[in-house]
């Protein structure tokens, strides 16, 4: 029985499960925590660095969620709204560290090569040097990511690691198409700049 | 243009003219390098960034976000109200504007301007110079020592000594200090505890030889009560002892005293053992703190 029930809610849109969430079936907020754990982590994570403050940022969003599940109308897409409310949490938590690392001589979170911790995301089924090269390139990525302003770094992770199409960035972010599109534009030119400068880096080490 | 006007060409000699020019081809890489140019600017990076590993959430992420809702479902306990319904809180004080703070910063300084001048006059009250006690300003005595100077005759030591003579039951009870061992009102005009009788200062009732100024609450002459809104207490009359040795301690305030200087005892003889007595009169029971006796 409550396999069935679990499976009739799998099948569910995202806005039928916030509406049954809304009415008060907590498996309906289980079953969309399920959902949009692992995207929202991903996508908070390329935002701000840090795997546990990712982790404590969506966890934060869900319990947003949790407790004013009634702000949620209609209007939008359930997902545009949720990426929405993460986003804004993750600025938040942005500008608290922002305003921390101000005040402070050393910042909180030290050096990012020391606070690495994307390895364990790798695929297991490669070879070694496969995973070492990716890794490599995982770290270079994300700390070029890290080195754009937040404005551009937004759009881009959702444009180009999210998938996600314009219309719903335009939704997410609240700014107009044409921003948007400028923003991405300027983002990845500005990561094409840093990779290269990367890539060129890691090759005048590797070829020395 | 000038050889356009003279020959006045028409546009579709002019479009004739254009068509006829022969035509420019684009070489036959132009889409590959385009590519590659394009890669090279911004298409290298979607592929790179959408290339990247996912990231997922932690296998614990349910149990703890589960926690922590349940953490957040918490009952806070509300804020107590006020004790008095309508009245002030300390959270009202917390709120009050910042004007309202200052005016009462205001007036409160207004206050301790216009009182410090008396405070000031008090203080020095209280250092001035002794005077002797026959010259003093006798202060009101309470009830069991009341101030009848005006009223009764003065009287001598001697003629004190005889006429309390028929005391009543008198008791003595253990020794007690401070309070309890001057167990009698103050009197409002009296002056500040640290004065001394044997510099002079008056403090209450007291007798001297040479000036007797002071009295003794005759016998058979109602007390007046001044704690108890000067309701006459006759039961209470009381029967000095005439004290044959200054208090050990004048600690507390105003204490009762009869100095006469037949009797005054010698410098250092305050050290005697303090005998309390107390005064059965059948209306209760208090204490006289002045009947110690050298030892």
């Amino acid at each position: 029985m409550a396999s069935q029930a679990s499976e009739l809610l799998s099948i569910l849109s995202d806005e039928e499960l916030i509406k049954r969430f809304q009415r008060g079936d907590e498996r309906a907020f289980t079953q969309l925590v399920n959902r949009f754990k692992d995207p929202l982590t991903n996508y908070v994570y390329r935002f701000l660095g840090e795997l546990d403050r990712a982790n404590d940022v969506v966890q934060e969003t869900f319990l947003r969620l949790y407790h004013y599940r009634h702000s949620y109308t209609r209007d939008a897409k359930f997902a545009t709204w949720l990426y929405k409310v993460a986003s804004n949490v993750t600025k938040s938590e942005l500008r608290r560290e922002y305003v921390s690392r101000r005040y402070l001589v050393h910042g909180i979170s030290g050096d990012a090569d020391n606070d690495w911790e994307g390895d364990e995301f790798l695929d297991p089924d490669l070879t070694p040097e496969a995973q070492v090269d990716s890794s490599l390139k995982m770290r270079l990525v994300q700390q070029a990511l890290m080195q754009i302003s937040a404005a551009y770094r937004e759009v881009v992770i959702l444009r180009d690691i999210q998938q996600m199409s314009y219309e719903e960035i335009t939704e997410i972010t609240g700014l107009g198409l044409g921003t948007v599109k400028s923003r991405i534009n300027r983002g990845r030119a500005q990561l094409q700049t840093l990779l290269r400068d990367i890539y060129q880096e890691d090759g005048d080490v590797t070829h020395s | 243009m000038s050889m356009f006007r003279r020959r006045r060409l028409t546009d579709e000699q002019l479009l004739s003219i254009f068509r006829s020019l022969p035509q420019a081809k684009a070489p036959a890489d132009t889409e590959e390098r385009l590519g590659r140019l394009i890669a090279q600017h911004s298409d290298h990076v979607p592929s790179v960034l959408g290339s990247l590993p996912w990231i997922s959430a932690p296998a614990d992420f349910d149990e703890r976000l589960m926690e922590a809702i349940r953490d957040s479902r918490r009952p806070v306990a509300p804020i107590p109200p006020s004790p008095v319904v309508g009245g002030p809180s300390s959270g009202w004080f917390t709120n009050i504007p910042g004007w309202v703070g200052g005016v009462i910063a205001a007036a409160g300084l207004l206050f301790f301007l216009n009182h410090s001048g008396d405070m000031v006059e008090t203080e020095g009250a209280s250092h001035a110079t002794p005077v002797p006690a026959s010259a003093a300003p006798v202060p009101k005595a309470s009830i069991e020592t009341p101030d009848v100077s005006d009223q009764a005759p003065s009287i001598s030591p001697a003629d004190a000594q005889s006429r309390i003579a028929p005391a009543p039951v008198v008791r003595e009870s253990v020794p007690v200090t401070g309070a309890e061992r001057f167990d009698i009102n103050p009197t409002p005009a009296a002056p500040a505890r640290h004065q001394r009788a044997s510099a002079g200062t008056p403090t209450g009732l007291s007798i001297s030889a040479a000036t007797p100024t002071a009295s003794i609450t005759p016998a058979g002459i109602p007390a007046v009560d001044d704690s108890d809104g000067g309701r006459a207490t006759p039961a209470k009359t009381t029967v000095p002892q005439i004290p044959t040795s200054q208090p050990e301690s004048l600690g507390h305030a105003y204490p009762t005293r009869i100095d006469s200087a037949s009797e005054q005892p010698a410098a250092g003889a305050e050290s005697g053992p303090n005998k309390n007595i107390i005064v059965d009169t059948g209306g209760g029971r208090k204490s006289q703190d002045s009947t110690r006796k050298n030892p």
